[in-house]
C-alpha cells in the first residue's frame, strides 16, 4: 500500500513589522529562526526606455559598490569579506535590486555600508573601466548562448519598442557607458524603494536598525510607461549557424493578480507533471527543457512558454504544444489538485530559508503587495475550483494570443513549419 | 542517539532534526558515479539515474513524480564522480510517503525497453541543450579531466558518448542495478522537521526486508601525479572568446581534508572579489582578462571538496579577448601564485575564511544541503561529525601552513595547460 499524506502543517506567515521611513523608504523587517544570517533586499524602481539608458543601468549595478566618498572598491571588499557579507547589485526590468547576506552579529556594521554604497557612491574612473570592460565581455558570451539569443528576440517581438523589449544591451552599448552618465543616474535614483531585512533579532529591534542609517531622500519614482495594446504577431524565425536544436520561445498577455491562473499556468506547463512535460518530455522525448512561466512586471503579467527541442523534431514538437494548448478543458480535477498542492509545498519550502523568505517578500513587494498578500493567496490556493483553472487557462493560454519565435537552424526548421502559416525568416 | 544508526542490511541512516519549519529533505546517495561506469559505456551512470524515476514493482511509471510533486515536493536526482544522489524535498507529513518510494525503487525498479529508449532519448537532448548546442559546454569540466587524467575513470566524459549511450543495452542496465544499487551500498538521511527515534523506525520498516549483499569492491582509482607540464588545445566551435584553464593535483581529500581546505582557501585568497590577488593583477593592473576563477573539484556549483574522492583537482579559469596572448596570462599567472606563496598574510587568510564560513553557513541553512552534505560526508569520508567540524577546520588554517601546502602542489612544472580556441563570431 501506498502511504497516505496527512495535510501539512500550514505555512505560517511570521512576525514582521511593514513600515514607512520618513524618507520614502518602505522597510519590511521579518524575524526567522535558521543560520545566524541576516538576509537583505533593497529594491529601488528605475527603468531603462533606451538602449544607452539600459547600459547605463547594468552598469550602474555593477559599480554601484566600486567606491563611495570613503572608501575605495579594494577597502569595500577587504571590509565585506571581513564581516563575512555578500553584497551584490542586479536589475529587473523595473528596478535595481541589491542583495545582502552578513552574519547577524555584523548587522549593524553591515547596514551603515549598505546605506553608504546607496548614497554615496561615486564611480570613480578605474574601477569603472575595469566593470565596464568585464560586463561588456560577459554580455559578448551572454549572446553566445542559444537560450540568452531566444530570449532576446523573444522579448523584442512580444514588447515591441517598449522598453521591456530591450533585454540585455549591446556590447557597443556597455562599452559607450561614462562615469558621469552613471553619477546621472545614480543622482536620480529614486527612494520610493523598499528593503526587505529577515534576520534573528526581534522586528522592533531590526527596525531600529534600518531607521538608524540614513537613505536616500525622497523622491517620485519614473513611471513605467504603459505597454500598448498587446498585438499577436506571426511566427518568426531567427538563423542560428550550426544549431542542434530549436529554441522555442511563446508568450502572450497573463492576468495580474489571478490564483486560477496560476494553477493553470502549473497544470500547462509549470511544472514537471504538467501536460507539456508529461507530453513532449516523457512520451516523446523531444526534449530536456520544455516549461511555462507566469512573470509579474509593473506594466504587464506575461506568460511565456519555452522549450529546447532537437532540430528534426522542431515542427511536430509545436504541433504538440499547440494541441495541448487547445486541450485544457479535458483537464481532470486531479491535475488540478496536484498543482494546487505543489504550489502550497514549493511557498513553505521556498520560505524554510531566510534567503528564499527574503526573495520572496521581495517579490511580492515587487508587485506592490504585502506579506499579508500570502494569507489571501494561501486562502485562494484552496477554494479556486478545478472549473475556475480551466477556464482561466481557456482564456489566456489560447493560440490565438501568443507570439511565437524559434531559434535554430532555418534552413532544417523552415519546412517543418509551413503548416502553421505564416512564417517570418531573419 | 545518534544520529547515524545501520540497518542489518549495511543501509546507513542518518537523521538531523530541526523543526523549525515543516519541511523535511529525504536523500539517497549511491556509492557508484561517472568513475564507476564500464569501459565502453561512458554516460552510463548519469543514464541509470534517470531510469530511477521510471517506475517500480508497486508504483507505476509516472507515479513517483505524481507523488512526491502531487504532494507539495519537489524532487531531483544528480550524478557525480563518486555517487549518486537521489532526493526529495516535501512537507514532513510526507515522510512516510517518501521512505516508501525510495525502498520501492531500491528494491524492485522496474527496467523495460521502452522507458531506457525514451531515457536515453532525453538525456542526448540534455547533452545537446548543456554541452553540444553552447558554446564552452564541456570547459573546463570535462576537457581538462581529459588531459590530466591517463585512466578511463578519471579521464572519461562523465556525461558520455551517443555511441557508447546507444550502445547501452537492458542487460547493462539490470547488472548495474544489482551491483551498485543495494542497501549496503548506499546512504539514507533527513534532514528537518523529522523525530530521529520514528525515523529509523520507519526506515527500518521501509527498507529492512531489502537484500543484496555486502557492498560491492570499489577498485582504488588512484593515479600517480606524473612530472612535467601537459599542454591541450580544444578547438570550439560556438565559442566568441578563448579560454584557459590551469589543472593542478590535490591532496587526496578523504586522508587529507586539511591540505584540500587550504587550497581552497588559496583559491579564495587568488580570486575572490576585487581584493583578490589574481584580479588585482590579471584585471586590474595589466588589463589582460575580465575574470578569473579558481575552485577544487569538478565545477564552482557542485563536486567540492566534501563530495569528492582522490584524484581531483584544482583548477584556475579565465576567459579573454582574442587580443591577449594566452602565455602572457599565463606568466602572469604564475608569478602571482609565485608571490602568494611567498607573501600571503594572515589577514588575507582571516578574510577569506571569514567569508567562506559564512558561505557555508548560508547554504546550510536549506535542509536539503545539509541532508546531502551529511549523506555525502557518511558515504565519503565515514564521518558525520565532520558536518559540525566544517567551520573550525577552516578557522584552524594559518598563512604559514596554506603557504607550504600551495607550495608543495600548486606547481608550475607539474600541471595541465588547457587552452580553448574560439572558432565561434566573435
Amino acid at each position: 500500500m501506498i502511504p497516505g499524506v496527512s495535510p501539512p502543517r500550514a505555512f505560517r506567515v511570521p512576525r514582521m513589522i511593514d513600515e514607512m521611513l520618513a524618507n520614502g523608504l518602505r522597510a519590511v523587517v521579518v524575524c526567522k529562526d535558521g543560520a545566524p544570517l541576516t538576509e537583505v533586499r533593497l529594491r529601488v524602481p528605475v527603468i531603462a526606455t533606451t538602449a544607452d539608458g539600459e547600459a547605463t543601468r547594468d552598469l550602474l549595478a555593477r559599480t554601484i559598490t566600486a567606491g563611495t566618498d570613503r572608501r575605495s572598491q579594494m577597502q569595500l571588499d577587504i571590509d565585506l569579506q571581513s564581516m563575512g557579507a555578500r553584497l551584490a547589485a542586479g536589475t529587473t526590468e523595473d528596478a535595481l535590486v541589491i542583495t545582502g547576506s552578513v552574519p547577524s552579529r555584523r548587522m549593524a556594521e553591515f547596514l551603515r555600508l549598505l546605506s553608504e554604497v546607496v548614497r554615496a557612491a561615486t564611480f570613480p574612473d578605474a574601477p569603472v573601466r575595469v566593470e565596464r570592460s568585464r560586463l561588456a565581455e560577459e554580455v559578448v558570451l551572454a549572446l553566445s548562448q542559444p537560450g540568452v539569443i531566444a530570449e532576446k528576440v523573444f522579448r523584442r517581438r512580444l514588447f515591441g519598442r517598449h522598453p521591456y523589449g530591450l533585454g540585455l544591451p549591446s556590447p557597443y552599448a556597455v562599452r559607450h557607458v561614462t562615469g558621469t552618465g552613471l553619477r546621472a543616474l545614480h543622482a536620480q535614483l529614486p527612494s520610493a524603494g523598499a528593503m526587505t531585512v529577515v534576520g534573528d533579532s526581534p522586528p522592533t529591534r531590526l527596525l531600529e536598525a534600518v531607521a538608524k542609517e540614513r537613505w536616500v531622500a525622497r523622491r517620485r519614482p519614473q513611471p513605467v510607461p504603459s505597454l500598448d495594446a498587446w498585438r499577436r504577431r506571426p511566427l518568426l524565425v531567427v538563423h542560428r549557424e550550426g544549431a542542434r536544436q530549436t529554441s522555442i520561445r511563446m508568450g502572450g498577455p497573463a492576468p495580474v493578480r489571478d490564483t486560477a491562473f496560476g494553477l493553470a499556468n502549473l497544470v500547462f506547463g509549470g511544472y514537471f507533471l504538467s501536460r507539456l512535460a508529461s507530453n513532449l518530455r516523457e512520451e516523446k522525448g523531444y526534449t530536456y527543457s520544455v516549461h511555462s512561466q507566469v512573470q509579474h512586471l509593473a506594466a504587464a503579467s506575461t506568460v511565456t512558454i519555452a522549450a529546447d527541442v532537437r532540430t528534426e523534431v522542431t515542427g511536430v514538437a509545436f504541433a504538440e504544444i499547440l494541441s495541448e494548448l487547445e486541450r485544457s478543458e479535458a483537464w481532470s480535477d486531479e491535475e488540478v489538485d496536484n498543482a494546487r498542492r505543489y504550489a502550497m509545498g514549493v511557498l513553505s519550502i521556498q520560505a524554510h530559508t531566510k534567503a528564499g523568505l527574503a526573495s520572496l517578500i521581495d517579490s511580492l513587494l515587487a508587485r506592490g503587495l504585502d506579506l499579508g498578500y500570502l494569507r489571501t493567496y494561501l486562502r485562494e490556493l484552496r477554494s479556486v475550483t478545478p472549473a475556475q483553472a480551466r477556464v482561466a487557462a481557456a482564456e489566456y493560454l489560447a493560440p490565438s494570443r501568443l507570439t511565437t519565435v524559434m531559434v535554430g537552424d532555418a534552413e532544417h526548421i523552415v519546412p517543418q513549419l509551413n503548416r502553421f502559416g505564416r512564417v517570418v525568416v531573419r | 542517539m545518534s544520529p547515524v544508526q545501520v540497518l542489518s542490511n549495511g543501509l546507513r541512516v542518518v537523521a538531523l532534526p530541526d523543526s523549525s519549519s515543516p519541511v523535511v529533505a529525504v536523500s539517497v546517495l549511491y556509492d557508484v558515479g561517472f568513475r564507476s561506469e564500464p569501459e565502453g559505456r561512458s554516460g552510463f551512470a548519469h543514464l541509470f539515474e534517470h531510469m530511477m524515476f521510471q517506475g517500480s514493482k508497486r508504483v507505476p511509471k509516472g507515479e513517483f513524480d505524481r507523488l512526491v510533486l502531487g504532494n507539495g515536493g519537489v524532487e531531483n536526482g544528480m550524478t557525480t564522480p563518486d555517487y549518486t544522489a537521489y532526493y526529495e524535498v516535501l512537507p514532513s507529513t510526507a515522510i512516510d510517503l517518501a521512505l516508501f518510494l525510495e525502498a520501492d525503487r531500491m528494491h524492485s525498479l522496474v527496467l523495460d525497453q521502452e522507458n531506457l529508449d525514451n531515457q536515453r532519448a532525453v538525456v542526448q537532448e540534455e547533452i545537446r541543450l548543456n554541452v553540444l548546442n553552447r558554446p564552452y559546454g564541456k570547459f573546463p569540466w570535462i576537457q581538462l579531466p581529459e588531459l590530466m587524467f591517463d585512466t578511463y575513470p578519471n579521464a572519461h566524459d562523465g556525461y558520455g558518448s551517443f555511441e557508447d549511450l546507444d550502445a547501452a543495452d537492458l542487460a547493462d542496465i539490470k547488472r548495474f542495478f544489482r551491483r551498485f544499487y543495494t542497501p549496503a551500498n548506499a546512504v539514507l538521511s533527513l534532514c528537518g522537521d523529522v523525530d530521529p527515534e520514528e525515523t529509523f523506525r520507519m526506515a527500518e520498516r521501509h527498507f529492512g526486508g531489502i537484500g543484496g549483499g555486502r557492498r560491492p569492491r570499489r577498485p582504488s582509482f588512484a593515479e600517480p601525479i606524473a612530472d612535467g607540464v601537459r599542454r591541450g588545445e580544444v578547438t570550439d566551435p560556438f565559442a566568441p572568446a578563448p579560454a584557459l584553464a590551469l589543472g593542478y593535483r590535490v591532496p587526496d581529500p578523504i586522508r587529507d581534508l586539511g591540505g584540500v581546505l587550504a587550497l581552497d582557501i588559496f583559491g579564495t585568497v587568488l580570486t575572490d572579489g576585487v581584493a583578490s590577488r589574481l584580479e588585482r593583477r590579471l584585471v586590474q593592473r595589466d588589463g589582460l582578462v575580465t575574470a578569473v576563477d579558481a575552485w577544487i573539484g569538478e565545477s564552482p556549483g557542485w563536486g567540492g571538496p566534501f563530495e569528492m574522492r582522490d584524484p581531483t583537482r584544482f583548477q584556475i579559469s579565465t576567459h579573454y579577448p582574442r587580443l591577449q596572448d594566452g602565455d602572457q596570462i599565463v606568466r602572469a599567472i604564475d608569478e602571482e601564485v609565485e608571490r602568494a606563496i611567498g607573501t600571503l598574510s594572515q589577514e588575507e587568510v582571516d578574510r577569506s575564511v571569514t567569508k567562506t564560513v559564512a558561505t557555508h553557513t548560508r547554504k546550510m541553512d536549506h535542509v536539503l544541503n545539509r541532508a546531502l552534505l551529511a549523506a555525502g560526508l557518511v558515504l565519503l569520508h565515514g564521518d558525520l561529525g565532520l558536518l559540525e567540524e566544517i567551520p573550525r577546520r577552516y578557522e584552524r588554517l594559518n598563512a604559514e601552513e596554506i603557504a607550504a601546502t600551495a607550495g608543495e602542489w600548486i606547481r608550475q612544472d607539474r600541471r595541465s595547460d588547457l587552452r580553448l580556441l574560439p572558432g565561434g563570431d566573435a
